[in-house]
């Protein structure tokens, strides 16, 4: 198995012998960071050509906050990454703030509008945001800000704390209510703690404690998310009776994308093929759909292997970095949108129960594009800092030392 | 650790992804093509029934119905109503905030002006459709229930299958398409009504329709019948003719429509089949399940296939808004047999108010009746050359228990045609049929002579005895009056019971009933003993019951239809051509093996019958002596037999109180079948089969009654004019 190494030490600044074009910002362009950068580009042009199968309007919007989330990863990578942790806490208690504001009684639906009855949006006007995209990315800085200081990971209370931090957002995601964001903490933590060192023994327990508790839950669900549960399980053993009622998303989900065949459809017929066939949140949650049903297996295979590359690509800068900082912000920036995509991919094919997630750069969203364009600036900037000529060969920091 | 699992991920999803699109992507592709078409039926037309002259009986012509929906229907409507209102007028997700309590609060607010539409909806509803408020309420709800109860069958059926397949049962009950959809609920509204509840409508959206529909429309529905009372026997002859008006002449034959399909339907003939590939067949000209129209009884569901049609089908691609168009086929029209003219004549020649089929004086009737009580009677024609039924009519009909009130006898059964559907025992009717059996099988020679001796069996003058034989008769017989042995001729005419107990006695029952068979009896309705039990009945030699099925008793009835088939074949020659209602049809023919000679001399018994003095049917004698002829229709040839046929024991119950205030075993069916010819010609053209229930003496009562209905066919031409007829539209309307 692969382990992520520890630095040889704290607080390392960017290695000074870089090529004088980059010499402003204080990068080498030879670097890991291209990855995730040239994969989430990809993802969000299939996204907007995804999208404009269905919404034509929807897709030129998503293209201006593609075009603002472009910008701002570009941002991201001025500051130092070492400033940028010294922030990170600042940052999140800002966006804890945000997500109090939302679920906190007595907030005006002219500020937060309820949409499906949830509280997940704060009107901005023209513009809508969702504050719990950018407390995913906050959240990870600042657990990799306190997890780089971290005494002891390798005590039960070294693992215990971080744990207890990240309820507070989650908590906080889960009264909104969105269920599927807030999931998505407790993946990402794990592999952070697991980048950090943390005993694997400690969070072989948890994983096992998790997936024991897990069936456990189920009395404890509302009952639609029971029914959710229920309509896979059916759908898995070739049960229909839910494909009109809470299966009906799934069902209509898995025969557009079946619809898309090898090669999938002409736009046009893709656009039909959806519309008709009422496939709710087509241009969100279930964009992957439309991309299958679109592109067929070729063009689902290649947003699986984008995703999949971008987060190989974090993980790669998380490995090749001496910044710890940067190691638990690529490992976890690596892992939530792994994850993501892998729930969100997964749920669209009957694979998983269907909760209120989107797909990284591909799903119509300002925020959730936004956030994650600048978490791919954070990690070029980590990876581009640290970057040596090797680098991209991979295990730099394996072999220590500067070039 | 992390790349592996990142790594593992990736096949797990296209392996699922290669089995949805790969794999399984033909018959997703399949669903989500199907999901860009919609279909739409469009209505047919049913096939007219036209008589055999080419009169309109029944035709469809466009009418509206009122149509509710199944929530206004159920009485939900208003709340349904209100609630939506609350739900846009607060915004779904507003709307979804709220508890069930503010729900209710929000839905209450808005109830009362839908409240009030409803309530107008129902004032309208029940008066343009003449109707209570409580017939109305209980007309919605029997569409609510309809609903309801099919819904809950879907629902047990879809329970059942998974419970086939080992699935879990605990699923919703689904809505199914008729909540979506608008029923009947007043038939064939006035347009100004129409025009009214469209106005109505737009302000009640998803609550009532005016949907177009169709009406079976009856042209014959009702009839005026002149019948000249000249010839009539005398207590009732006038010079004055009567006009009757008649209600439903025909509503017995054409049968009606039901407007809901059945169980059976969907069986018969299903919308929707799946073959045992899995495709499904549709007929465009099956049954589905919910309103439509169903030849329930009578000529509109013998001949259904055929009037029916098949819907139209429109198949609209939703993506390019393509459309595929299957034009409706009307149903094809059918010509019957029955002669409505004809068929009112002879309606009204049975019509109690004619006075022919009441008890009166000149007849031998039951110590039970009174003289004016109104007796069941039927009267079919069937066409001697083709076998097409040209009438057959039937009293009482539910027509006339509703005009004349309380029936003495057969209210009851005012629905069924009698002329079809009436087994009774046929009597002396069956004694021709004896005569050329018992020759076919070389039981007697054509020429024999019997000697009527007054009673069969030497030592008991009780039983067996020829009708002549009794004691107001000072026990004659046939023989004594005729002082010679009797041939078949005189034998028929004078229907003496010795002769053809003879005959059935050598016949043996098995045989006889063989041939009472092969002459139809027992195959339209009656019923003959099998030939199994008539065997039993040889091997026991059981004298008496094979005697007496030679005179038409025992066990053995008949329909009139079967008599006036029978009678046809022995027009024929002994050509069988079985009884058909469709006018021009070709129909199978077979001959049954009679010498034609034995025939003729059956016709020339039977042409006695009206025209020998001794004949049973040759005239009545009245209390003062004198005499009128029974069947006095001038240029016409007759072949006819009476019968009086034991009756089971007639029960009367006067006072309507359920318990019968007496029992009479004295009230014999009254028979008389004929064949009818023109004078100029001597081949029968028409065979007639006429019966009065418990009308005592087959002459007297049931002569006239034939006398009358040859007459109706003489008045419409069919018998006794010179002219070739001709056959093309006749205005429809009144007989007069």
């Amino acid at each position: 198995m692969t382990t992520l190494q520890r630095a040889p030490a704290r607080g390392v600044r960017a290695a000074p012998n870089r090529p004088v074009i980059s010499k402003l910002l204080g990068i080498s362009w030879v670097n890991a960071g291209w990855i995730p950068v040239l994969s989430a580009l990809a993802l969000t042009l299939i996204g907007i050509f995804a999208i404009s199968t269905t919404q034509p309007s929807l897709a030129a919007r998503q293209t201006a906050y593609a075009a603002v989330g472009l910008v701002m990863a570009a941002m991201m990578v001025v500051p130092l990454p070492a400033l940028i942790e010294r922030w990170s806490v600042r940052v999140f208690v800002a966006t804890l703030a945000l997500l109090v504001l939302l679920v906190a009684p007595g907030v005006p639906d002219a500020i937060v509008r309820p949409r499906n009855g949830s509280r997940c949006w704060i009107d901005l006007g023209p513009i809508d945001m969702q504050p719990a995209e950018f407390a995913k990315v906050a959240w990870i800085l600042a657990s990799a800000w306190w997890l780089a200081r971290a005494a002891d990971l390798k005590s039960r209370l070294g693992i215990t704390l971080p744990l207890v931090l990240t309820a507070v957002p989650v908590v906080l995601i889960l009264m909104q209510p969105d269920l599927g964001t807030a999931l998505l903490f407790f993946p990402t933590l794990l592999a952070m703690l697991l980048a950090q060192g943390a005993r694997r023994k400690h969070l072989v327990i948890v994983v096992v404690t998790a997936a024991l508790l897990a069936p456990a839950s189920y009395p404890f669900l509302k009952p639609h998310q029971r029914a959710r549960i229920d309509s896979l399980v059916a759908q898995i053993v070739g049960d229909e009776r839910y494909t009109r009622t809470i299966g009906f998303q799934g069902d209509r989900a898995r025969t557009l994308i079946g619809a898309g065949g090898v090669f999938g459809n002409a736009e046009e017929r893709a656009g039909a093929l959806v519309k008709f066939n009422a496939l709710p949140e087509e241009h969100n949650d279930m964009i992957f759909v439309v991309a299958a049903c679109r592109w067929g297996l070729l063009g689902g295979l290649t947003i699986i292997g984008l995703e999949a590359a971008l987060a190989v690509g974090a993980f790669w800068i998380a490995v090749s970095t001496r910044l710890p900082f940067g190691r638990l912000v690529g490992a976890g920036v690596g892992a939530m949108m792994g994850f993501q995509a892998f729930v969100n991919i997964g749920m669209t094919m009957g694979l998983m129960p269907i909760t209120g997630l989107t797909l990284p750069f591909v799903s119509s969203g300002g925020s959730s594009i936004v956030a994650s364009w600048m978490a791919i600036g954070l990690l070029f900037s980590i990876s581009a800092r640290d970057a040596r000529a090797g680098s991209m060969m991979g295990g730099s920091a394996r072999r220590g030392g500067d070039a | 650790m992390l790349f592996v699992i990142a790594l593992l991920a990736v096949p797990v999803l296209t392996a699922r992804l290669f089995v949805l699109t790969v794999v399984q992507g033909g018959r997703l592709s399949d669903r989500a093509e199907e999901r860009l078409d919609t279909e739409r039926l469009l209505p047919t037309w049913r096939g007219k029934i036209v008589d055999r002259m080419g009169r309109v009986l029944a035709e469809d012509v466009a009418s509206y119905d009122a149509a509710v929906s199944y929530p206004l229907a159920k009485g939900t409507w208003a709340y349904e109503r209100a609630t939506e209102e609350a739900r846009s007028a607060l915004g779904r997700a507003a709307w979804r905030a709220l508890s069930v309590e503010a729900r209710q609060r929000e839905t209450d607010a808005r109830l009362a002006p839908w409240q009030h539409r409803q309530t107008q909806l129902h004032e309208v509803l029940a008066v343009r459709g003449g109707l209570s408020s409580a017939e109305l309420e209980a007309r919605l709800q029997a569409i609510a229930a309809r609903i309801d109860s099919r819904t809950a069958a879907v629902y047990e059926r879809a329970l059942a299958s998974r419970r086939e397949r080992g699935l879990s049962l605990d699923i919703p009950s689904e809505p199914i398409r008729e909540m979506r959809e608008f029923h009947p609920v007043l038939r064939d509204i006035a347009p100004e009504t129409a025009n009214e509840l469209r106005k109505l409508a737009d302000t009640m959206p998803g609550g009532v329709a005016v949907a177009d529909a169709t009406r079976r429309n009856h042209p014959w529905e009702a009839t005026e019948v002149e019948i000249s009372r000249e010839r009539l026997p005398r207590r009732i002859r006038t010079s004055v003719p009567m006009v009757m008006r008649l209600e439903g002449a025909l509503d017995g034959l054409l049968g009606s429509i039901r407007h809901e399909t059945w169980e059976a339907d969907l069986k018969r003939r299903p919308f929707e089949k799946t073959l045992d590939d899995g495709t499904i067949e549709v007929d465009l000209g099956g049954y589905r399940v919910g309103p439509d129209s169903v030849g329930a009884r009578g000529f509109e569901r013998q001949f259904e296939d055929t009037l029916r049609g098949s819907r139209g089908q429109v198949t609209r691609r939703l993506d390019t808004d393509e459309e595929d168009r299957i034009a409706p086929v009307p149903g094809q029209d059918v010509r019957v047999s029955i002669d409505a003219q004809l068929q009112a004549r002879v309606q009204a020649a049975i019509d109690p108010r004619l006075g022919l089929t009441r008890v009166q004086g000149w007849q031998s009737h039951s110590e039970g009746l009174r003289i004016g009580d109104a007796l069941p009677a039927a009267a079919v024609i069937v066409d001697v050359a083709t076998g097409e039924v040209v009438a057959a009519a039937s009293t009482p009909t539910p027509e006339t228990v509703t005009r004349s009130g309380p029936l003495v006898v057969g209210a009851e059964t005012a629905s069924m045609n009698r002329a079809l559907e009436g087994a009774y025992p046929p009597g002396s009717i069956v004694k021709p049929l004896v005569y050329l059996a018992a020759v076919a099988e070389g039981a007697v020679d054509e020429g024999e002579s019997v000697v009527c001796s007054g009673h069969y069996f030497n030592d008991r003058t009780d039983v067996a005895r020829c009708w002549i034989y009794r004691s107001q008769n000072q026990f004659a017989t046939h023989s004594a009056r005729t002082g010679a042995p009797l041939a078949i001729e005189y034998a028929l005419a004078s229907s003496c019971n010795i002769y053809f107990y003879t005959l059935a006695h050598r016949l043996g029952a098995q045989r006889l009933c063989d041939w009472y068979r092969r002459f139809g009896l027992g195959t339209m309705g009656g019923s003959v003993i099998s030939s199994d039990a008539a065997a039993q009945i040889d091997a026991r030699h059981d004298t008496f019951a094979t005697i007496s099925l030679g005179i038409g008793q025992g066990p053995l009835t008949v329909t009139p239809l079967e008599l006036a088939n029978a009678y046809a074949i022995i027009g024929r020659g002994g050509v069988i051509r079985p009884p058909s209602w469709r006018s021009g049809g070709h129909q199978p023919n077979t001959r049954l093996d009679i010498p034609p000679t034995a025939i003729a001399r059956a016709q020339e018994g039977l042409r006695r019958v009206t025209a020998a003095t001794y004949g049973t049917a040759h005239h009545m004698e009245y209390g003062d002596g004198s005499r009128d002829p029974i069947i006095d229709v001038p240029d016409v040839t007759l072949w006819a037999k009476t019968g009086t046929a034991e009756a089971p024991p007639l029960r009367l119950d006067r006072d309507g109180d359920g318990v019968a205030e007496g029992s009479f075993a004295d009230a014999d069916h009254a028979w008389c079948v004929a064949l009818v010819g023109d004078s100029w010609n001597e081949t029968p053209k028409y065979a007639i089969a006429v019966i009065v229930e418990h009308g005592g003496g087959g002459g007297r009562t049931s002569g006239p009654v034939m006398a009358a209905v040859i007459r109706a066919l003489v008045q419409e031409e069919y018998l006794g004019s010179a002219r070739s007829r001709v056959l093309g539209p006749v205005e429809v309307g009144a007989v007069r």
